[in-house]
């Protein structure tokens, strides 16, 4: 079964990703165990201290909050201990950031910018990526590459105290961060049966204090220009295929450009579980019902069931003109 | 459908059963916690309107906690003292689309009664357990137009080795459970080894700590009944010179535990550790009965927290476990 998210698969060289990044990009990411070991360290680095509130949107997963929790403490509501906001571009697709920064500004709270789920998208022709006080990366969504994450911040400050910790806590860790991909390896294969949850719980329990990059992930990473640029076309193609299909049932997308994660597409939910089943009994892929925020504005969101294609390479865009095509069968 | 009220011959009975099929029916729905409810609460409780719902077959389909209070500008509310009711749980053995459609009619009930009854909103908590069992992973309530007040709580998988949960309590929390344990002994009462006197000592505690009585002392019998009946047990730490020095208290039913209350000796230094030694061991203690969650409650009940909520629940994550989303909402109802 196909899932938004891939599995670890060894194809490049394993080297250079992080350099790659930085030539498209110009931003040098610091290398982390995954995106949540960024965050935390990211929102130490600032000062920040268990007693201080960061605004989070109300969906995050237990994995993201209790990882937040380790820093600070995460709240769904503003009140007067609010010191961050964590702005998480939910499938790739940017939030309203003049809104939030607005709002962020007149609040002076720092700004968490999660692009976990996405690394080329674009605001108005800027760089997502180089928005907010520090962006975290989450590379593991994306590419399969099973583990990796990355931090960046262009307030000097936080960028240099992240980076004089990181190479004593990384060099550290190195073991720690193998042994946790082999793990992970191993828990998707299957070999620990029943007791898969408690390895899970095991994993996600320590990963947000593994500083270093563990180093089988390389080679799950896009290694030249081209296997990049391949899989920025490759997401791009997809969605271009979904939102001519379904204009009035994709996310608005006015001067900003997606390189997406995956793509919802909102319809009445009752149908949406019948499709949902339909396309992983008939196509074996993962199609989920999902919420998301069409008004692209934690603030103020508008979340719609939705069903959600994923855009990875495990997702062949004929098989997504099937998906569509059946969905087009159920939603007129 | 057909609804049940608490006036009817039938509805503990009923009750009972929806509390013992229904999945995610944590110690908040049970017979007993009603009951310690009704007694706590006598004063501002000023209608019970909690309801079951039967299906067709005359099974429980769906319990529904619902008490009516006067919120602080005289309005009635249903809610739970200050703070949320437990949302409805449904059966879902009926499949997803009866499930649907049971909820729909539910939250229409609900606003049905608050029109009836004049009662201005409805505030409802939906279990934590609900979201990690896969039940509910969004705020449904949002659905019937509740405005989403979602909030966190800890849980703690209390299943996991004891290596794994000691390993996940903070750091300066095990000095203090291993300072505390050098000097004081405890003991974790339960239907096992029940003994009035020695519950009798989270009273004297209580007491002691706020030096009044602040509620009946019925409700004191009601938790310990609590613990005779096996849906409760109490952990008392003892210091070797001047004896019982704190009470803990947890629910515990169908696999779910909840840390609910403590009475602790004022007179003890703040960094004895003895709260983190007691918690400890409630969690051991769950283990031991094969609770699947100890939850440690809701982090953040108001948006804006004292310094001693905010204590407290840093005290509540330090145990580990995992931060989880606690889907809350408030309807308000448009007058007719």
């Amino acid at each position: 079964m196909t899932s938004l998210y891939p599995l670890f698969k060894e194809r490049g060289t394993g080297n250079g990703f992080f350099k790659l990044l930085e030539l498209s990009t110009g931003l040098r990411f610091i290398p982390f165990a995954c995106g949540r070991s960024a965050m935390v360290s990211g929102l130490k680095a600032l000062g920040l201290q268990r007693t201080d509130e960061i605004l989070v949107p109300p969906f995050l997963g237990q994995c993201v909050l209790s990882a937040l929790s380790r820093a600070v403490f995460p709240a769904m509501s503003p009140s007067g201990r609010s010191r961050a906001i964590l702005v998480y571009h939910q499938f790739g697709f940017p939030q309203d950031i003049r809104a939030i920064e607005s709002y962020a500004h007149d609040k002076n709270l720092t700004i968490l910018n999660d692009c976990a789920n996405t690394l080329f998208s674009c605001t108005n022709g800027n760089s997502l990526l180089e928005w907010g006080d520090f962006t975290i990366i989450s590379l593991s969504k994306l590419y399969s590459c099973g583990l990796g994450g990355g931090l960046y911040s262009r307030r000097k400050d936080i960028y240099e105290n992240i980076l004089d910790d990181h190479r004593e806590l990384s060099d550290g860790q190195r073991e720690r961060a193998d042994l946790a991909l082999e793990t992970l390896i191993k828990i998707n294969s299957g070999v620990y049966g029943a007791e898969t949850v408690y390895e899970i719980n095991g994993l996600y329990g320590y990963l947000p204090d593994v500083a270093a990059f563990p180093e089988k992930s390389h080679y799950g990473l896009p290694s030249t220009e081209e296997e990049l640029h391949d899989d920025i076309t490759h997401r791009k193609n997809i969605w271009s295929i979904v939102s001519n299909l379904f204009p009035d049932r994709v996310p608005e997308c006015e001067n900003i450009e997606v390189i997406p994660f995956a793509i919802p597409i909102f319809g009445d939910p009752e149908k949406l579980e019948v499709i949902s089943n339909k396309i992983r009994n008939e196509l074996s892929l993962d199609v989920p019902v999902l919420h998301f925020d069409f008004a692209r504005n934690m603030l103020n969101p508008d979340y719609r069931q939705s069903l959600v294609i994923g855009c990875h390479d495990g997702w062949d865009e004929g098989l997504v003109v099937k998906i569509c095509e059946i969905i087009k069968g159920h939603i007129k | 459908m057909k609804t049940i009220h608490t006036g009817d011959k039938n509805f503990n009975a009923l009750w009972e059963q929806g509390f013992r099929a229904i999945p995610g029916a944590t110690p908040m729905y049970s017979p007993a916690t009603r009951e310690y409810d009704h007694e706590i609460f006598s004063t501002q409780l000023k209608s019970d309107d909690s309801f079951v719902v039967l299906s067709a077959s005359g099974e429980t389909a769906a319990v529904v906690p619902l008490y009516c209070f006067r919120d602080e500008e005289g309005a009635l509310e249903y809610r739970y003292g200050r703070e949320y009711v437990r949302a409805p749980i449904i059966n879902v053995s009926s499949g997803l689309k009866n499930y649907k459609k049971i909820q729909k009619f539910i939250f229409e009930y609900i606003e049905g009664l608050a029109h009836k009854k004049r009662v201005r909103a409805h505030k409802a908590v939906v279990e934590g357990v609900e979201l990690l069992e896969g039940r509910h992973y969004y705020n449904y309530m949002t659905d019937f137009g509740y405005i989403d007040e979602s909030s966190i709580c800890q849980l703690i998988d209390s299943t996991s080795d004891p290596r794994d949960l000691w390993s996940n309590v903070r750091k300066s929390y095990k000095s203090l459970i291993n300072k505390a344990a050098k000097t004081h002994t405890f003991e974790s009462i339960s239907t096992d080894n029940y003994n009035f006197n020695k519950c009798e000592q989270y009273r004297n505690l209580h007491f002691r700590a706020s030096g009044k009585q602040t509620r009946s002392t019925e409700s004191f019998h009601l938790m310990y009944k609590m613990i005779e009946d096996g849906r409760a047990f109490m952990i008392l730490v003892n210091d070797k010179d001047i004896g019982p020095v704190s009470a803990h208290l947890f629910y515990h039913s169908n696999g779910y535990s909840l840390y609910a209350s403590s009475a602790v000796d004022p007179r003890l230094p703040l960094d004895a550790g003895i709260g983190h030694l007691a918690v400890w061991q409630g969690l051991l203690t769950a283990r031991s009965m094969g609770i699947r969650y100890l939850d440690m409650g809701q982090l953040r009940i108001d948006s804006e927290m004292t310094a001693k909520e905010m204590k407290i629940a840093l005290f509540k994550k330090g145990f580990g476990g995992k931060t989880v989303t606690v889907f809350r909402g408030t309807k308000y109802f448009k007058s007719e």
